[in-house]
């Protein structure tokens, strides 16, 4: 192909145009071609059906070109999951670890809060007192039978 | 971020598949089958993951027992067991180690047929 400020005639250009269109043409050639169209004043239905050809081509090729583009809309879903799992877990963790909690009935019916605790903690200081007399009944019958072993053994 | 996911998830199930709960009978007393029960005082405590829970019983022989048979249900699982008869009446007592830590139960009958029970141990023995 010559030059492309060189002058066409419109048998060359047409010639041109449909060597375009069966994809005869080098890509240089191509871009040669489109630069002849868009300053030459000949118009023909070849002319015209390759410029509209060149315009797809365009759009293709600048559609390709084009780097995807990243939404930022699409991590939102991700870091919600995340947060609403780290939480749920923290949620979990937080109930098992509270607070005191004190239930109480008394003759059929619950105690409001202030005298739940209050039973409750009686109720706990009784306990020790029951672990205490069973340890010092432990303690004095294991006392018993070290004594009551010695004084076998003693006697032999 | 799918995987990550699961893997977290299986972390997490197996940590809780590790503690298992000691299921014994005398927690089954706590069911609120006496909650409107006049002769009873029912407590559940839970304070500084220390989990306890009594019941205080006045003049009923028949819930004195039904203690008393949970308690001997229960008694092959424990680590320490002891039944005294003193002046002020008999105390029966288990120690069960679950999850590593000691659960205290405790029966004291009193000649008035009442008495008292309680189950007590750290919040980890009873997950």
């Amino acid at each position: 192909m010559r030059h492309h400020d060189a002058q066409f005639n419109l048998k060359e250009v047409e010639k041109l145009c449909q060597l375009y269109q069966d994809c005869q043409l080098t890509v240089l050639e191509e871009t040669e071609l489109e630069y002849v169209l868009a300053h030459c004043d000949f118009d023909s239905p070849v002319i015209k059906e390759t410029k509209g050809l060149m315009t797809v081509s365009r759009s293709v090729k600048f559609a390709a070109n084009e780097k995807p583009h990243k939404s930022v809309w699409k991590w939102v879903p991700r870091v919600a999951a995340c947060a609403a799992l780290v939480l749920g877990i923290a949620a979990i963790y937080h109930a098992n670890q509270s607070n005191d909690n004190c239930i109480v009935y008394v003759s059929g019916e619950k105690a409001n809060d202030e005298i739940a605790h209050e039973i409750a903690e009686a109720d706990v200081a009784k306990m020790q007192q029951f672990m205490q007399v069973v340890n010092e009944q432990k303690a004095a019958e294991e006392e018993k039978v070290k004594q009551f072993t010695n004084h076998i053994n003693q006697s032999k | 971020m799918k995987r990550l996911i699961f893997i977290i998830l299986s972390i997490a199930t197996a940590f809780t598949a590790f503690a298992n709960p000691p299921k014994l009978n005398v927690e089954s007393l706590f069911d609120g089958r006496y909650n409107n029960n006049k002769s009873v005082t029912i407590s559940i405590y839970k304070n500084n993951g220390n989990y306890y829970r009594g019941i205080t019983i006045k003049n009923n022989p028949q819930i004195i027992k039904k203690i008393a048979e949970a308690i001997e249900k229960d008694a092959p699982k424990a680590s320490d067991y002891s039944d005294h008869q003193c002046a002020d009446g008999q105390y029966t007592s288990l120690q069960i180690i679950n999850n590593g830590e000691t659960i205290f139960i405790g029966l004291q009958r009193d000649k008035h047929d009442g008495g008292f029970f309680f189950i007590q141990g750290k919040e980890k023995a009873f997950k």
